[in-house]
């Protein structure tokens, strides 16, 4: 049997859980940024084949 | 009649654990013929057969003569479930399989990863309107994270009594990833769509980025969503070993002993959740219905996600890339990217799937610890 309550305890969760997953994952793709920043990345030179 | 014992177990013998036999071969039948997850779906699918032998003392039986004896496989339960051992020691070897290295290079990919747990909170919601309660909604909802190792912790914590049928329709479903996803994929997508291509500038990450990932992640999941700390804690820790660079072996270890040792386990363990009295009902196949439901919504959101961002920028990203936020690591990445070269044979996007998948296994953790703090 549907308890309204609980639908709405649901929904409550699904709105809270949704933003705290993006919220977080923000906070983590600004770290990843910053890291990216301070340790920046080289071009894969590795398919590039040598100078004879 | 001093044969009587002979016939004991025969004539104890039920339906229910006929249809569980049934089920048992067909894991079994899919484990090895279709090779669908064969190091879990065998493993369950022969303890779904020995638990359900009338007085099996592989689980805990009340034996006339004897009383109570604890079977093996509620042994391993309580040692390994109950206390959530087995999933987060698998986590340390799923994290030293992972390289983050394709996200570190695309970062943006991490909100696909996101958007994509959206099957959860749908399952979950769905499963409270069909009148489940809301802690074995929530136990259904994680399903949706296409996660084993994040289901079952889940839904041990909730001490739901569905744990048999949530393990077996996460482990089923990942399995299912290549069928499952396609078919979704294609209701919401056009071809031209599907054709869109994605350019790559390979770049080579710093190895001391690598290393600080792990600790950073750890750090800010903990501070934001402490109940996910066990979870995305060992998942790290297992990606600290690996990009260490000092630790090889174990690394090495993590990856393929550990992760065998307790796969086997974990496996014949789920079986201690399979006894025919508890299994075979009707709620069963609702919560089979609804875990399918929680893959398909992950999938149609994470392609809708993507959709919304195209309206505003200018390099359209393919839609199909939003999917690849699921957990099913890496063979949902592998699935779609094989959809976009059927669609255009010079479309090769498995660099930007796989980024949205290993950022699928950091939400899907962590939409598990954010789902144990908001559950009442």
């Amino acid at each position: 049997m549907m308890n309204m309550n609980h639908v709405y305890i649901a929904l409550r969760v699904m709105g809270a859980g949704m933003t705290g997953i993006f919220v977080t994952l923000s906070i983590l793709y600004g770290f990843i940024i910053f890291l990216t920043k301070i340790y920046p990345m080289k071009a894969n030179k590795q398919d590039v084949p040598k100078e004879r | 009649m001093y044969l009587d014992f002979l016939t004991t177990g025969i004539l104890a013998f039920t339906w229910q654990q006929g249809v569980m036999w049934l089920i048992g071969a067909i894991l079994i039948y899919l484990a090895i013929k279709k090779d669908y997850e064969p190091a879990l779906l065998l493993p369950i699918g022969f303890g779904a057969i020995i638990v359900n032998i009338p007085f099996s003392t592989a689980i805990t039986q009340n034996i006339p003569g004897y009383g109570e004896i604890e079977g093996i496989i509620d042994v391993l339960f309580r040692i390994g479930i109950s206390s959530e051992l087995f999933p987060l020691l698998l986590f340390i070897g799923i994290g030293a399989m992972i390289d983050f290295g394709p996200l570190l290079s695309n970062p943006k990919m991490i909100f696909f990863g996101a958007a994509a747990q959206f099957g959860i909170f749908g399952t979950l919601l769905l499963a409270v309107i069909l009148g489940f309660s809301l802690r074995d909604a929530a136990s259904i909802g994680i399903i949706g994270a296409a996660d084993g190792p994040t289901s079952i912790f889940v839904a041990n914590f909730f001490e739901s009594k569905y744990l048999g049928t949530i393990t077996v329709a996460a482990y089923s479903y990942m399995a299912l990833v290549p069928i499952i996803q396609p078919f979704a994929i294609r209701l919401v997508t056009t071809t031209e769509e599907r054709k869109i291509r994605m350019p790559y500038h390979a770049k080579e990450v710093s190895k001391t980025a690598k290393i600080l990932f792990p600790i950073g992640v750890t750090m800010v999941a903990g501070f934001l969503a402490p109940t996910s700390i066990s979870l995305i804690g060992m998942l790290m820790f297992g990606n600290l070993i690996r990009e260490s660079g000092v630790l090889n072996s174990l690394s090495k270890t993590a990856q393929n002993e550990l992760v065998n040792l307790i796969t086997i386990l974990l496996g014949i363990t789920i079986a201690a959740k399979m006894q025919a009295a508890s299994f075979v009902t009707t709620e069963t196949f609702i919560i089979i219905g609804l875990g399918l439901v929680a893959f398909i919504f992950d999938t149609v959101f994470g392609v809708f996600f993507v959709k919304f961002l195209n309206l505003f920028t200018k390099n359209k990203i393919n839609p199909m890339v939003g999917a690849a936020g699921i957990s099913a690591f890496p063979m949902s990445a592998r699935v779609i990217h094989k959809m976009a070269l059927q669609e255009d044979k010079q479309n090769f996007i498995l660099m930007h799937t796989v980024g949205a998948n290993v950022a699928g296994q950091i939400a899907s953790v962590i939409a598990g610890g954010l789902i144990i703090y908001l559950i009442p």
